[in-house]
């Protein structure tokens, strides 16, 4: 049994092959009646066997309506589903041992409302979101996922299923995805005692950036600051820039790996990580020594994503 | 759990109330009751009035229902006690209704509410009912699965659409599907709509049905034609037990059915071989009685829905009460004898037997003609004759005749002379045992009314009749109908031509002919039409009609028929949903980027089916990436347009196809 169903996902697998976007088609949509099909179809017998038995030709249509009934439900459960497509989106920030949502996105191409599609990762049901869209348009959502395992995740397959409009019939697909997501460290709280390399001289040998002096201007990424942005340079239509500022770091804090001795090797990270936080929070400076690699100083969004995603691929 | 929302629980109580409404009239007056006050109690919840209720209030009701169920029936085996039984069920499931999948239940139990409906009528304006509850129905459960976030609801005409793409289907699976036969026997419904005669025959009896219209059968001769009139002898039952006043089928009558083949009508009956046969075809309405009715000398019978048998009597029976609305084909003789050369002591015995106590001056009557009259078969006919003749002469045909006494027949023959046909009957062929002569009463429908509309012979229980046969050495037994000597026009012309004026109020109705009488033939071929075609639609109308729409009715035809049917429908479905609900401003936008992805084909290559259009980009941009750097601000124009049609105007679309032949 359990060898037959790792066949079917093998062969839905291929079928489905990751992507960032799908569409939903016959080619990938799935549909079968549910239980409560079977009692309709139950039911639909016992109507037949009265019919039958009374030799009445208005019940036995009435059992022949019911079974068309559900046959024009197959195909209205489809078109309920059809046509529609799954978009990724992004992700926020994904710790392990926290709930974190991925962003998708509905849309809908059609003037028919697309009505009660529910959407939950394989193999976790019951938490997942149901979907309604008045037609023609499209749907940002977020699905809650959660893990206890930091570094690089594999999605589970994520399961758009709908049941409108009879509920007997459940059309459904698993949509693969080819979307990075990095799972940091849970973040542990502990002192870090002597792991703290403190340069407290203050000589300004460590120029970082980030600080009061401007340095000059650097062409705009996503993610910089918009506080940030030389809005006279943009005015003069010279493209989008923004300051630089550097400042010499009077103290800076050094996130050491291996100052966490008495830890194992997933609670360090999990305690750098922990720190990576708060000194992002408190607008420090700092940076990260790990076995594999060196984060120089600084302070800011990306700088702490930057060293969030050391921790993370951290070799296991 | 998703929990059930009030507005779908009362739509979906409607639904329900509206299937069960026909069979209401059927069962006991409380139960209506009952079922609303459920309804209520529950509603009553939703409004937060009343709790649910508890434990012991949901037993307390439950013990009421079964109560008042055990009162209401003294027969506990009847479809009326299990309906009823069924319905208090679900009208106390209805106050544990809470979540969805309740909901659902309730949707199931609206469909065999339906059916029990159908159980007690059949009509086409029930039929036309009963589509009305299935839209009902199907609005009611799609509100149950809707996305209750959602503004615009699916409204009455998603639900109509869904009954009516499935009606064809119903229909294509109605003709096709083969019919089983009864799988095991049922209680029959309707104990109360009892009509017709029973089997017993004593005075009044008959006078009582001239009041009825409804029709008891109705037939369809092969060739278009039916017999004249006064060969329209209907029989059904044959009545040989005479106890002074009522007439009943001998004690022990089982015995007369021992021929239980079917299509094999006993060795003593004599057909007259090559001579004209009359074929017909009988469609009955259920009497609750096992007897069925056929002209003159059945000789060979069939019926997909009956399990039908000759009897001795020359007569067809059903092996069970007939129950529902059925048809039959008969082939008659009517050229025929039986037993012409001898009688069973059995029969003669019978057939001649009568209390000596009751009507002493009939049986001196009878028995004075005999000794003047001498023995043998002429003194036999001549008897015959001088009885006709006194009736012929003396009495009157009335359809209220004065209360008889205790000797009935007596004060008939001797007395009052007013009668109808079960007196007329009844006397002449006690008169006939008195004078040795072998008799019978036999009872059936003499006549009916020709529907030239549709040609088919409705025969009403008004026509109900009775007359006697009496057994003649040599020639067998021989109908004599005495009513025909007093009032020969009742067998020529019908009933209302035979009643005297001034006592009646057919006359009135028959006077009438015109439109009135147009009107009431053609509504009556209409329901005979809807009765023979969809009602009666057998597995022998079945296989005539397929071969008939498909040259054949083999069974690669009609699974081929089936498939192709359904599948082409179900297709059709398809294609006429994605049609309507395409995109709408999809055709200028779609057609300017077809344009210019022909050219990135030609220049590159060609959107593979099914590659959405960021994949066909990003793959562009490794391959040939100048093109795609001017492709890209047109797909981003295009995505924003076709997903968001809000943000979109008529100005934008023109300039993006201008950007589009631009490119």
């Amino acid at each position: 049994m359990q060898l037959r169903r790792t066949q079917f996902m093998r062969w839905v697998d291929r079928r489905l092959p990751p992507a960032r976007a799908h569409a939903l088609s016959q080619k990938n949509l799935f549909i079968f009646p549910s239980a409560r099909g079977l009692a309709y179809l139950a039911v639909m017998l016992v109507v037949w066997v009265i019919g039958t038995n009374y030799q009445n030709n208005l019940v036995l249509a009435l059992a022949f309506f019911m079974v068309s009934f559900f046959v024009v439900g197959i195909l209205h459960t489809f078109l309920n589903l059809s046509g529609l497509r799954v978009e990724y989106v992004g992700a926020g920030d994904a710790f392990a041992g926290q709930e974190f949502s991925l962003r998708f996105k509905l849309v809908v191409r059609r003037q028919r409302a697309v009505h009660a599609v529910s959407v939950c990762w394989s193999g976790d049901e019951k938490a997942g979101v149901e979907l309604s869209c008045d037609g023609q348009g499209q749907l940002e959502f977020s699905v809650p996922l959660y893990t206890d395992q930091r570094g690089k995740l594999a999605l589970p397959r994520m399961s758009v299923s709908s049941v409108f409009p009879l509920g007997i019939i459940r059309c459904w697909t698993w949509l693969n995805w080819d979307v990075p997501v990095l799972v940091f460290p849970a973040p542990m709280a502990y002192p870090l005692h002597a792991a703290t390399t403190s340069d407290d001289l203050g000589d300004g040998l460590h120029p970082v950036r980030g600080g009061e002096d401007f340095s000059g201007l650097k062409p705009y990424q996503p993610g910089d600051s918009l506080r940030r942005v030389a809005w006279k340079a943009f005015a003069r239509g010279q493209g989008v820039f923004v300051k630089d500022f550097q400042q010499n770091a009077s103290r800076e804090h050094w996130l050491d790996f291996d100052a966490l001795q008495e830890l194992d090797r997933e609670r360090r990270l999990s305690v750098l990580c922990y720190w990576v936080l708060q000194y992002f929070q408190a607008e420090e400076h700092f940076g990260l020594i790990l076995p594999t690699q060196k984060v120089q100083p600084d302070k800011g969004y990306q700088h702490r994503t930057r060293c969030l995603i050391a921790l993370a691929e951290f070799p296991k | 759990m998703t929990p059930l929302n009030a507005k779908t629980l009362l739509w979906l109580c409607i639904a329900q109330g509206m299937a069960l409404l026909p069979s209401f009239f059927q069962l006991p007056l409380w139960l209506p009751f009952f079922w609303c006050a459920t309804v209520a109690w529950r509603t009553q919840v939703y409004r937060r009035a009343l709790p649910l209720p508890s434990l012991r209030w949901k037993v307390l009701a439950a013990a009421l229902g079964i109560l008042a169920l055990l009162f209401s029936f003294n027969r506990f085996f009847s479809v009326e006690s299990f309906v009823t039984f069924f319905v208090i069920a679900f009208s106390l499931k209805l106050l544990e209704l809470r979540y969805r999948r309740d909901g659902l239940m309730l949707v199931h139990v609206t469909f065999i509410g339906l059916a029990i409906s159908f159980l007690f009528y059949q009509s086409l304006l029930m039929v036309i009912y009963a589509l009305v509850v299935l839209v009902l129905v199907a609005h009611a459960w799609v509100m149950l699965y809707r996305g209750e976030t959602l503004s615009a609801r699916p409204d009455w005409r998603y639900a109509l659409l869904l009954v009516v793409q499935t009606l064809p289907l119903m229909l294509v699976l109605f003709l096709t599907m083969p019919r089983m036969s009864q799988l095991w026997n049922m209680p029959t419904p309707g104990e109360q709509g009892r009509t017709g005669f029973s089997d017993s025959m004593s005075p009044g009896d008959f006078s009582n049905l001239v009041e009825s219209d409804a029709v008891a059968f109705r037939v369809s001769f092969e060739g278009g034609q039916a017999p004249p009139p006064s060969t329209r002898y209907w029989r059904a039952l044959v009545l040989e037990h005479f106890d002074g006043r009522s007439w009943h089928r001998q004690p022990g009558w089982r015995s007369s059915l021992r021929h239980s083949q079917t299509g094999q009508p006993p060795q003593e009956w004599e057909p007259q071989a090559g001579a004209e046969r009359i074929q017909y075809s009988v469609l009955m309405e259920p009497h609750r009685e096992p007897w069925l009715f056929s002209l003159m000398l059945p000789v060979s019978a069939s019926s997909t829905s009956l399990n039908l048998r000759f009897t001795s009597f020359a007569t067809l029976s059903s092996r069970t009460r007939v129950g529902s609305r059925v048809q039959y084909e008969v082939t008659s003789a009517p050229e025929y004898r039986w037993q012409s050369t001898s009688i069973s002591s059995f029969d003669f015995r019978n057939n001649t037997q009568f209390p000596k106590a009751l009507n002493p001056q009939t049986i001196a009557y009878g028995e004075g003609l005999r000794q003047t009259l001498g023995s043998g078969a002429e003194a036999d006919r001549e008897i015959i004759q001088r009885v006709l003749q006194r009736f012929h002469e003396r009495f009157r045909y009335s359809l209220s005749p004065p209360a008889l006494g205790e000797h009935a027949v007596d004060a008939f023959l001797f007395e009052t002379f007013d009668g109808f046909c079960e007196h007329f009957a009844g006397a002449f062929t006690l008169t006939m045992r008195a004078a040795g002569i072998p008799a019978r009463v036999v009872v059936g429908y003499q006549g009916g009314e020709w529907n030239p509309l549709e040609s088919y012979l409705i025969v009403r229980q008004r026509e109900a009749h009775a007359w006697a046969e009496v057994w003649l050495e040599g020639e067998g037994w021989r109908r004599v109908d005495p009513t025909a000597a007093v009032a020969p026009s009742r067998i020529e012309r019908g009933l209302s031509g035979a009643v005297s004026t001034g006592e009646d109020t057919i006359d009135s109705a028959a006077g009438d002919l015109g439109l009135l009488l147009w009107m009431q033939l053609r509504l009556d071929a209409f329901s005979y039409t809807w009765q023979k075609f969809v009602l009666s639609y057998d597995s022998n109308v079945q296989q005539a009609f397929l071969s008939a729409l498909l040259g054949g009715a083999e069974l690669w035809r009609m699974g081929l028929f089936f498939v192709g049917a359904t599948g082409s429908l179900i297709l059709l479905y398809y294609l006429i949903s994605t049609y309507w609900q395409r995109p709408k401003t999809r055709g200028p936008l779609d057609r300017a980027l077809q344009r210019v992805l022909k050219q990135c084909a030609t220049l590159a290559r060609a959107r593979h089916h099914g590659e959405t259009l960021e994949a066909y980009l990003s793959s562009l941009q490794r391959s040939h990436p100048d093109l795609a750097q001017r492709l890209k601000p047109l797909m981003d124009r295009y995505q924003a347009m076709a997903y968001e049609p809000s943000a979109h105007s008529e100005e934008a679309i023109r300039s993006f196809r201008r950007a589009c032949r631009r490119f």
